[in-house]
Parts: C-alpha cells; structure tokens; sequence
C-alpha cells in the first residue's frame, strides 16, 4: 500500500463514520420499544403493543409539519380505516425534537388530530426513543409487521406523493392486503424522498 | 465509483402528467410560447425552465438530466447538493456551500431543489435570501428511479450531497447536514482520488 492510496483509505473511513450510518430495522426484525407507553394527542397514553391487530400493526413515523406527510395524511387515513377494519393496528408516531420544529409539538399534534380528524393514536416519541430504536430517518416511513410482529415492510406510501391518482407502485397498500391475507410481503423496502427526523439531543 | 447512467440526448421532454396539471402555465406556454408573468415557466431546447426571475433560473431534471448538466459544466469537481425550502437541516448548510464555490475554482457547487413544484415560490425566496445567483435545479419525475440514480446509499433523506469527477462518476456520497470544514474536507478526500 503506497502512502497516498494510504491517506486516501483513511480518509474515506473517516468520511464513513461521521456520515450518518443509522440503519432502518432490518425486515423480520422484532416491533420495538413494544411496551413503552408514549403520550398520545388523540386519546389516551398507550404502547405500541396496545395497537397490534389480530393480522399485524403499522407504525408510520409522521411530522405534521412535514410537506411530505400533510400529502399523505389522506391516503394514510384512509387506509387505516380500510385496514383496520381488516385486523391490521395503526400508529402514528411523532418524533421530532419540538426544541427545532415548535410545529410539532404535543398541543399543536393535539390540534391538528382534532382538525383532520385522525382516527388513529398519535403518538409522541419523547427523547425520540422509537426513531433510534426503529431506526426511522424521515416522515412519512412506514414499518409494517405481521401478526406475530415481525417486520415485513418499511419505506414509502406509494411512489407519488404529489398526486394520490398518479401512484404506479403502493407499496402500502400491496403490503398491508399480503398481510391480511397471510401472504409473504413481496416489496419489503422502498426508498423516498420526506423530512429529516430530527432527533432529540 | 458508481456513474450515473446517461441516457441518449433527445430534442423534447415531456413532462409527467403530474407536472402539466400542477404548472397549467407552462403547459399554456408550450402552445402559446408567453404567459405574461416575470416568472413564467419556458422550455429552452430541450431544457425545462420552471422559474426565471431577476438573475435566477430553475431547470426541471431527471436524474439523467442532472447527469448531462454535471458533465457539461466541465469542471474538475462537482458537489451537487440536494435540499428543500422546508428542510431546516439543509437551509443551515446552504451558505457553506455557497461560501465553498466561490472560494473553490476548480470546484463547482450546483443545488437540486427537492420541492414540491407548488412550493416553487418558497424555494425562490430562500434562494433569494441566500444572494444565490445563476441556474439551479428542481427535481421533477419519481422519487424511486432518482434517488436509485443518485446513489443506491440515499435512503431519500435531506440534505444529501453527491460529489463527481468531469466525467460524470460520482467520487462521495453522503446524507446530512456538514459544516464548512467537513464540506472542504470531503471534497479534498474527493480530490486525492482523482
């Protein structure tokens, strides 16, 4: 090994570990942070554990200041009415350190739950202990576990956040309906674009 | 190493559908050729400007055609930076990377706005703010096939930031928010390999 191929190797390690290396939960991986119970600014304290239905239970990381997430809170609010009908629990979760994003915080989630009428818990993620757990980046991401609550599905809504009509891909939708018929999930991870979770010091 | 993959050069672009309903200006202008506003959307050859106002133009790109774009500033370097009006992140890092190219010659700094087409005006006063001047960029097509593109490491979290060669081949990746030393120290990384 020369000395400048040396530096470089060096150089790309250090590069390496001060980019951010934050992994999402890897697929089949156990629902974390189960039973801590979060404040929920739409009805009472609970876990996440609380939330599983007979066939499975979304977490869906969510900032309602977030562009991303106010163009999906429709369709996430439909499919939970649609899904939860067919055993599978929701959560939403909010982990954003209100410090940064006042938006954010438990009285404005409390607002903005009554407003859009959420029919769902909204969960607040004190310390942001469920995003590092759940490894969660960004708002809207989705983490989909089965019945026995393992991971089957994390990533996008669907592949158009702009317009719900103009979707190719839900992704979503196509997990939560193999879910609910008990079949293996073929899409497991997608990638988009949403907000940067920013995390509690 | 990867490249980004380049596709043929073509003499029209058509836009998603998506984007012809939410900029009926500029579907008006293609028949029409003037919309009457300082900050009209035109087509250019085989460009799409979305906004040109005092001293700042936004081109709509796929990834491929940020590949092309890459390749014709023919620089030694090129940082492109990905951002949102709305990311606070990305808005704390944006002087340094002004800062960056202008003291870098060899280095030329180029900003993919990853907006909303609706939220094009808050893009515009953020540029503005900044004292930006020149082209920048509004990602416009899927969100899957561009990040792909971009780098199989981008999980689509803002701010992320892509440095290439003249070539088009892409020398660091990195998703966050960097400090101007950090910034200066990953390009000089990028530099070395050269």
């Amino acid at each position: 090994m020369t000395l400048r191929t040396f530096i470089i190797a060096a150089m790309v390690a250090l590069v390496a570990t001060t980019a951010q290396a934050q992994e999402a939960l890897s697929i089949g991986g156990a629902l974390p942070t189960a039973d801590r119970v979060m404040q929920n600014a739409n009805g009472a304290a609970a876990s996440l554990a609380q939330q599983m239905g007979p066939r499975g239970l979304a977490v869906v990381f969510w900032s309602q200041t977030c562009p991303w997430v106010v163009r999906y809170e429709r369709r996430v609010m439909d499919l939970a009415t649609e899904y939860g009908q067919a055993g599978v629990g929701f959560a939403l979760v909010s982990s954003n350190d209100p410090v940064a994003f006042p938006g954010d915080a438990f009285h404005s989630m409390r607002d903005r739950a009554a407003a859009e009428q959420y029919t769902v818990p909204y969960f607040l993620d004190g310390g942001s202990e469920a995003a590092r757990a759940f490894g969660a980046l960004r708002t809207p991401q989705v983490f989909l576990f089965n019945a026995e609550g393992r991971l089957v599905y994390e990533g996008a809504v669907d592949d158009s956040p702009a317009d719900p009509a103009g979707a190719r891909d839900r992704y979503f939708r196509d997990a939560l309906s193999q879910v609910v018929a008990g079949q293996p999930v073929t899409v497991q991870k997608t990638r988009a674009f949403g907000c940067t979770i920013k995390y509690h010091d | 190493m990867s490249e980004l993959a380049l596709a043929p050069s073509r003499t029209n672009f058509i836009l998603p559908s998506t984007m012809l309903f939410r900029l009926p200006c500029f579907a008006a202008l293609v028949l029409l050729a003037g919309c009457g506003s300082p900050d009209a959307n035109r087509s250019t050859g085989d460009r799409i400007v979305v906004y040109s106002g005092e001293n700042v133009t936004i081109q709509a790109v796929t990834a491929e055609d940020l590949a092309r774009e890459v390749q014709a500033l023919r620089s030694d370097l090129v940082v492109v930076n990905f951002w949102a009006s709305w990311c606070a992140p990305c808005r704390e890092e944006f002087p340094d990377f002004i800062q960056f190219d202008r003291e870098h010659a060899d280095v030329a700094v180029r900003f993919v706005s990853i907006d909303f087409e609706d939220d094009l005006p808050h893009a515009v006063s953020f540029l503005r703010e900044q004292g930006f001047t020149g082209t920048t960029y509004l990602r416009t097509g899927r969100d899957a096939p561009f990040i792909d593109a971009v780098s199989e490491d981008w999980t689509g979290a803002l701010p992320a930031t892509a440095v290439y060669d003249r070539n088009g081949t892409r020398l660091a990746f990195w998703e966050g928010k960097v400090s101007y030393d950090e910034l200066a120290q990953r390009v000089n990384a990028a530099r070395l390999a050269l």
